[in-house]
């Protein structure tokens, strides 16, 4: 087969499970976000963009909506004659059958079909963060430093470092120590989870990282550690524009509402480096008399008669005369019905919010700020006429007339 | 089972003069519509709906915008091996001028017509907003045993083309006259043709034969020689014929059951994707009764007006009655009021008159 220079491979198996009902029945890269796109759309544009043009899509939890959605990649121009983008769930083998255990084996259990390509390098992503980057950058000082492996990081605030894989370096970038989580970090550069490797490398220490009794075969807690240890050349790669991760319900509504805020640099239809997505043929919005929309992001197939303040309605929203909807998320085929009131939520796919229901809390609502949280509801529920959902809480099933939960 | 017996032609360029400087640098099929349409989306749209998998395109000037449009027919599902989508470009002989009629212009694409297996052609215009359902128009085709089916709407007939027909039809919807002169109250043409594809070819053949120039004239001079059916658009449905009938076809857009009839869930129209970003509303925007594509910055007012993708409304601004295409920016504080803003006009000086506004692609003003 024809020879590639650089294979990417995108780790897209976890459940997300702090993510809770939203991820209930979809993969966290599904995750709906920015009103018509969903998590995975950022790594796969960024490939695009960057002239990576083979792509592995490893999958294991709820693989249907993300596996429908990528397709034949065509939304991002990843569908080749040679190349392109490629679904790989865990499969049998003679040897027996495995789920993916941690992130070093996922891809372990796929170096065949790296091997297809023969790339000189493999980029390690995730689909788990919302930024826009150009990796034939980071490729490019990879091969110029003649490193085996170079990560991606980022400068986070020193409060914030003790949550993150933290990378000590030199002053030339050589990366000496990696503290998963320190209490006391002794530095702010945070992994961002994205790896360039050269291709024999990871081969060989994947391969005793599998033979290796004891390990979690992940890539931070193993594969980096002991290729330091044996002294491959690691060095960092400095990214300094957003980047945000959406793994929990508070980080995915404030990545939301980043997109409304004129100072953060986020724009994704930017024609040099645009966010592609899937696309499903649906009219424009139509905005009525009666509308009142401010600090907000509308996509197609909308129909708006009611109030919107910093909210981020995706494709075929319904918000009804009468109705307020603020700092929320109303993620596709959702109808807000007259009256009700939606606020500080993020409301799921296909959920019908009837007359006069309240869901959500504003902060100064709440006697002890301690209590408040974003409620979210899950998709395809009805909260019928009434009912209120109080702040933080996390909606399963319906909500009756007129109950308070 | 979707296997299709039908071939679609559509005529990328019918009557492109009418509409002067919006179709001076490209053809009828390729006009904006709806805010992020174009109108060959809905002949496209209403063949690929109705399980119609090999369209032919004919184009005769300014199609290079239709052809970027179309691409290799992906958003209509016309990427086919079996079939698809094909730009027929003008054809002309040495000695003679590109076509001039219809006549012709089928003419031209004989080989075309000829190598195609299927049985029935639907021919079509692209001067036309309307989601017609061609399932039922086929079936009607073949309960009625008829050589030709034309689709009809009832009503005032446009009046901008001076040889647009209009039908009288006895009680089972056969044509029994044919009337060119204007009327309030008639069933008139959509120039949504349905036709035997070797029945076409001979009454092309032989009417070239005879010298003649229009092809509808020619088969309705002699409308009892052939079994001609009406069938009748019951939904919504707007002839694009002057600037006039363009400003107001896309205001109609305003109206829920037009919306709900145009773009029919169960049959929708389809376009080529721009991806833009959802529309952004502003601090202090106040958007009323308009349609409002992706990619638009909205930070002023806007009313009762159409914005396609891309558009920009300063802080201030006030858009009322309006249709601007693509990429037009409305500058602070400027008022405009009955204006159609052609792509990547920049408005600068406030407008108001009673009569429409036309400005070109890409003035300043």
């Amino acid at each position: 087969m024809k020879k590639t220079e650089c294979v990417a491979m995108l780790l897209a198996g976890g459940q997300g499970s702090r993510l809770g009902v939203l991820t209930q029945k979809i993969a966290k890269p599904a995750v709906p976000y920015g009103g018509k796109y969903r998590i995975i759309d950022f790594p796969l544009s960024n490939c695009a963009n960057s002239g990576i043009t083979t792509v592995g899509i490893l999958t294991q939890y709820q693989p249907l909506e993300l596996s429908d959605y990528v397709a034949s990649g065509k939304f991002w121009d990843l569908d080749r004659q040679h190349g392109g983008v490629h679904v790989l769930p865990p499969y049998q083998q003679i040897s027996g059958a495995n789920w993916y255990k941690g992130t070093a084996n996922a891809i372990y259990q796929n170096l065949n079909f790296i091997e297809r390509y023969d790339p000189e390098y493999v980029l390690i992503l995730s689909g788990d963060h919302i930024y826009k980057m150009d990796y034939a950058k980071m490729i490019a000082q990879h091969k110029q430093q003649g490193a085996d492996c170079t990560i991606s990081v980022i400068d986070v605030p020193l409060e914030e470092a003790s949550r993150f894989g933290i990378i000590n370096c030199n002053p030339d970038g050589t990366i000496y120590e990696f503290e998963e989580k320190p209490k006391q970090p002794k530095s702010t550069l945070a992994s961002m989870g994205i790896y360039v490797f050269n291709w024999d490398k990871l081969k060989k220490y994947l391969t005793e990282d599998e033979a290796k009794e004891g390990s979690s075969n992940d890539f931070g807690k193993d594969v980096l550690p002991t290729m330091l240890a044996e002294g491959c050349k690691m060095m960092v790669y400095r990214f300094d524009d957003y980047w945000k991760d959406v793994g929990t319900i508070e980080s995915l509504w404030d990545a939301n509402l980043d997109l409304l805020n004129p100072k953060i640099n986020l724009n994704l239809s930017d024609p040099n480096w645009k966010i592609y997505s899937g696309t499903q043929g649906l009219p424009p919005q139509y905005v009525g008399d009666s509308a009142d929309i401010e600090n907000s992001l509308v996509t197609v197939g909308c129909d708006i008669g009611g109030k919107l303040d910093f909210s981020i309605l995706f494709e075929n929203v319904t918000v009804e005369q009468g109705a307020t909807v603020e700092y929320s998320l109303v993620m596709p085929g959702s109808v807000i019905k007259k009256g009700a009131t939606v606020r500080y939520a993020i409301v799921a796919e296909n959920v019908v919010v009837e007359e006069n229901a309240v869901i959500g809390q504003s902060p100064e609502e709440m006697g002890n700020i301690d209590d408040w949280g974003i409620a979210v509801i899950g998709d395809g529920l009805t909260i019928k006429k009434g009912a209120r959902v109080t702040a933080g809480k996390m909606i399963t099933k319906n909500v009756e007339e007129d109950e308070i939960v | 089972m979707i296997i299709s017996n039908t071939l679609g032609i559509v005529f990328a360029n019918a009557h492109d003069a009418l509409l002067k400087d919006i179709t001076k640098t490209s053809s009828m099929g390729a006009v904006n519509y709806g805010g992020r349409y174009r109108l060959i989306d809905f002949a496209l749209s209403n063949l690929s709906n109705g399980g119609v998998s090999k369209v032919g395109v004919i184009t005769k000037a300014n199609y290079y915008s239709l052809m970027t449009h179309i691409g290799n027919g992906k958003p209509w599902d016309l990427d086919r091996k079996k079939g698809g989508i094909a730009i027929l470009p003008p054809y002309a002989s040495p000695e003679a001028q590109i076509y001039k009629g219809r006549l012709e212009a089928i003419h031209g694409i004989l080989e075309y017509l000829q190598e195609s297996k299927e049985e029935t052609v639907v021919v079509c215009d692209s001067d036309v907003v309307a989601n017609v359902d061609i399932r039922k128009l086929l079936k009607y085709h073949k309960s009625k045993n008829a050589d030709i089916t034309i689709v009809t709407a009832h009503g005032k007939k446009p009046t901008g083309q001076n040889d647009m027909m209009h039908y009288e039809f006895n009680a089972d919807g056969k044509v029994v006259g044919v009337n060119f002169e204007p009327s309030d109250d008639c069933d008139y043409s959509l120039d949504i043709t349905v036709i035997g594809r070797e029945m076409l070819i001979d009454i092309v053949n032989a009417e070239m034969a005879a010298g003649r120039v229009s092809l509808s004239h020619g088969v309705f001079e002699n409308h009892n020689k052939y079994n001609i059916y009406g069938y009748k658009h019951e939904g919504y449905c707007k002839v694009i014929d002057s600037i006039e009938s363009y400003f107001k076809a896309n205001l109609d857009l305003l109206s829920r059951d037009v919306r709900n009839d145009v773009f029919n869930r169960n049959n929708p129209i389809y376009t080529n994707s721009r991806d833009d970003m959802p529309a952004r509303y502003g601090i202090q925007s106040n958007a009323k009764n308009s349609i409002i594509a992706d990619g638009c910055i909205i930070e002023g007012t806007v009313k009762n007006s159409v914005l396609f993708r891309g558009v920009h409304i300063a802080k201030g601004a006030v858009v009322e009655n309006c249709v601007l295409m693509h990429g037009a920016e409305v500058a602070e504080k400027v008022k405009i009021n009955n204006v159609i803003a052609d792509c990547f006009v920049k408005i600068s000086n406030s407008i108001d008159k009673q009569e429409i506004t036309y400005i070109e692609k890409n003035q300043t003003v």
